[in-house]
């Protein structure tokens, strides 16, 4: 019904499919040695040559993993519209739901996650800031966040988000000056246009000013740093607080607290706010729309 | 409805209908035919006669539209009915990934026969069909001719005690019909019924106990070979005579 | 029950002979091991994630091989023609279905528990804890859905090609895998006849969701209580066999001919 197979044949198979895969080769080697160089603009990693598009959501996932871990498994609750079924009950007894953060080195395991979602989609700067975020503050691994920055900032060379982040690190390792160059080009690339619109923006770049404003304090250029302040203050008028600080200024004298002590407060403020849920973390609750991170 | 009798196949009013696009198809019609065991019955027909639908209803592939039907007593439509019984189709072919002798051992076992029997059968089946050394190989690395073999001796590896062929010397060289002829003859020699089907009428001469012809769904003659056929005349010529006969009736 | 065994041993050699099984093993191996070498910012000791993403391939790999075997037992007896020395025994219909379920789900739960085996030897090998006692839950409850999805390929192969069942299999369990878990959230947002088409689906439709351990295994949770695990497994048993019963309802009566009705 089906034929008797050749022996012959079927020996020949293997055989002709390496010779043919083993000539392809050959030839497309042979074939690329005499093209002329291309210029290529973009250098694209295995990942956006395969997934094309996909990547983006791809990356999205990871990132979600990476939050998934920080929770130690717990995930997000959304709204539902049905409730008590004998499925969910079942659900309810199977999945991690005691809130907690993610300590010690299983904290290091996130940051495979945001490995995976920096390198399938490196444009996505909140992405490139966690993963900065959780190399120098949770595995103390300033350096390599530190690179990592450098790295992302090649990538995207305009976003200012990254200047400010690297900056910040540099001030944890008291590199001043380098700091301040990043500031700098932050604030360069800080996008005017957003100036009305994006509430984000705006505390972004009072946040570059505060930071420049206190090097250039401590440099001794008092009149830039007052320059500095009182454009927070135009943005910000309810900070009344930056007006004692640009008196004392104005009169010659130094602040309470010094420029450096002050940065080293925010540091330190900024990366604990990173860190918080919307309760307190010894409670134990399922994690919810409320968390803030 | 049925006799008293254990025939080893009885066939009562089968009636056998198939929807199609054009209508209704009656494949058989009213169809009585009665095998007793010992014998070895030709069932012929020309193509499209209804020879095969008539051996799936007796198998269980296809249940009547009409009438009942038994192989030693018991209703073809329980499982049980198939335990005497073995079956060749038309075109045979297995499991070509297994050896022939895990093929029969499987087989066996679907008997539910013991391990002790089923080696000592699956030794004596290979033997009589005549495989030998093959059977250890696979049976994608058989020929046609051991194809045929093989499946021959699934269909006997039970020890039926009636056993089914549907067209056994189809596509088989000389040597090979020869060798069907003689495992015919072994098995009435032993008193098992033989039931078959098969173009090759001089093979159905030089074997057959009993006939019957089948046209249009229909058994148009049923006998003993030797009542049918009259000495000096050939069987082919019967045969067409009958169908002809059956023809020009029908028109 | 050996007639259900002997078919069952049947499909075990069928699936060993061919290279599917083979090919999903090398290739896990290959991505585990791409996984490993990747530069985790230059840190060592980041070994979760493999363990993650390799579940992750461990459950759909499965589930491709449940639905390319189950998807193809009865449609291949009838395309070789063996159906017919098959039934010419005396083998219930029944009997056939659930030898043939049988063999399936035995040699994709072992394929299976060899992918779990590869992914839990490779992460701990570069020092990741595997906690044992839920790590064999999950085995054991991933092994339920096999059954169902094997189950539900032989349901939908017992009348249509092998090609047909296998992507109404797999749209019915990608659906159960993917969007049943949450129409209880799309419920919350839709209205009307949608909602209503939902809840349908939510309570037609098997939950794969509850069988799902691996979160508890990645983050060690530690076992779930035996009075869960029991009550989920009688789940599974039940669906596998309301999906086998449908099977043989639309096998019992199925008609077999040799190509069309020219042949009787």
């Amino acid at each position: 019904m089906s034929g008797i197979r050749c022996q012959g044949s079927k020996k020949l198979v293997p055989w002709m499919v390496i010779l043919m895969v083993g000539g392809a080769f050959a030839l497309s080697c042979q074939i690329q040695a005499r093209m002329p160089t291309l210029y290529r603009s973009n250098q694209r990693s295995a990942g956006e040559v395969l997934l094309g598009e996909s990547r983006l959501g791809v990356s999205g996932y990871f990132y979600e993993m990476a939050d998934l871990y920080f929770h130690c498994g717990v995930r997000h609750e959304h709204e539902e519209a049905i409730h008590g079924t004998w499925f969910q009950q079942r659900l309810s007894e199977l999945r991690p739901n005691v809130h907690r953060h993610a300590a010690g080195k299983a904290s290091r395991e996130i940051l495979a996650w945001l490995r995976l979602a920096t390198a399938m989609n490196p444009h996505n700067v909140d992405f490139v800031l966690v993963a900065a975020f959780w190399l120098h503050h949770e595995v103390g691994e300033i350096d390599i966040a530190q690179q990592m920055l450098k790295d992302a900032q090649v990538a995207n060379p305009f976003q200012y988000e990254i200047q400010l982040e690297r900056a910040r690190l540099y001030l944890y390792r008291g590199r001043v000056a380098d700091a301040r160059s990043c500031l700098d080009a932050a604030l360069a690339f800080w996008p005017s246009h957003l100036a009305a619109t994006d509430e984000d923006a705006r505390m972004d770049r009072a946040r570059l000013l505060l930071y420049r404003s206190l090097i250039l304090e401590v440099d001794g250029e008092r009149e830039q740093a007052i320059v500095g302040l009182r454009e927070i203050l135009r943005m910000f008028p309810e900070r009344t607080s930056l007006l004692e600080r640009i008196e004392t200024l104005e009169r010659g004298d130094e602040p309470a607290l010094l420029g450096a002590a002050v940065w080293n407060n925010l540091l330190q403020s900024e990366d604990e706010r990173s860190m918080l849920c919307g309760s307190v973390e010894a409670d134990e609750h399922i994690h919810g729309e409320h968390c803030n991170h | 409805m049925f006799s008293g009798m254990d025939y080893a196949i009885e066939m009562r009013s089968v009636t056998v209908r198939f929807p199609s696009r054009g209508g209704v198809v009656t494949a058989l019609e009213g169809l009585d035919l009665t095998v007793e065991p010992g014998q070895v019955f030709g069932f012929l027909g020309p193509n499209g006669a209804g020879k095969t639908t008539a051996m799936h209803v007796l198998l269980g592939f296809i249940a009547a539209t009409e009438g009942e039907a038994r192989l030693f007593g018991r209703d073809v439509r329980e499982s049980i009915a198939r335990q005497r019984i073995g079956y060749l189709p038309e075109h045979p072919d297995t499991y070509r990934f297994l050896t022939g002798r895990e093929l029969l051992d499987a087989t066996a076992a679907l008997f539910r026969l013991d391990r002790r029997t089923r080696r000592r059968r699956v030794g004596e089946s290979i033997e009589a069909v005549g495989l030998g050394e093959a059977a250890t190989r696979r049976i994608a690395t058989y020929s046609r001719g051991m194809m045929q073999r093989i499946c021959l001796a699934q269909s006997l590896i039970n020890d039926p005690d009636l056993v089914i062929l549907d067209e056994p010397t189809g596509g088989l060289d000389p040597i090979g019909r020869t060798d069907i002829r003689k495992i015919i003859g072994e098995l009435r020699d032993r008193g098992k019924t033989v039931f078959f089907s098969s173009h090759e009428l001089s093979e159905v001469e030089l074997v057959c106990d009993t006939l019957a012809i089948l046209a249009r769904g229909r058994i148009v003659v049923q006998g003993s070979a030797s009542s049918l056929v009259a000495p000096g005349e050939r069987l082919e010529k019967v045969f067409m005579k009958v169908i002809a006969d059956a023809e020009e009736e029908r028109t | 029950m050996i007639r259900i065994l002997t078919l069952a041993r049947v499909v075990w050699l069928d699936v060993l002979r061919r290279k599917d099984f083979y090919i999903l093993l090398i290739l896990l191996a290959i991505l585990l091991v791409a996984l490993l070498s990747m530069n985790v910012f230059g840190l060592g000791g980041v070994t979760a994630y493999v363990a993650d993403i390799g579940l992750l391939l461990s459950w759909i790999f499965s589930w491709v091989l449940a639905i390319s075997i189950g998807c193809r037992l009865l449609p291949q007896e009838e395309s070789r023609g063996t159906i017919f020395s098959l039934l010419a025994k005396p083998v219930r219909r029944s009997e056939l279905i659930v030898g043939k379920w049988l063999g399936a789900w035995s040699v994709v739960s072992v394929a299976t528990a060899m992918f779990y085996v590869l992914v839990f030897g490779v992460t701990m090998l570069k020092g990741w804890t595997l906690p044992i006692g839920v790590a064999l839950e999950a085995i054991v409850l991933h092994g339920m859905v096999i059954a169902i999805i094997i189950a539900a390929a032989l349901m939908f192969s017992a009348r249509l090609n092998s090609d047909a069942a296998a992507t109404l299999t797999g749209a019915l369990t990608a659906t159960s895998f993917l969007l049943v878990p949450r129409i209880p959230e799309f419920v919350a947002e839709a209205g009307g006849v949608r909602g209503g088409l939902m809840l349908f689906l939510y309570n037609l439709l098997p939950h794969f969701e509850i069988f799902d351990l691996r979160m508890r295994v990645l983050h060690n949770y530690g076992t779930i209580s035996l009075t869960t695990f029991l009550m989920i497994t009688a789940y599974g048993l039940l669906v596998t066999a309301i999906f086998l019963a449908l099977a043989w309802v639309a096998y019992r009566s199925k008609h077999f001919a040799r190509g069309s009705l020219s042949g009787y």
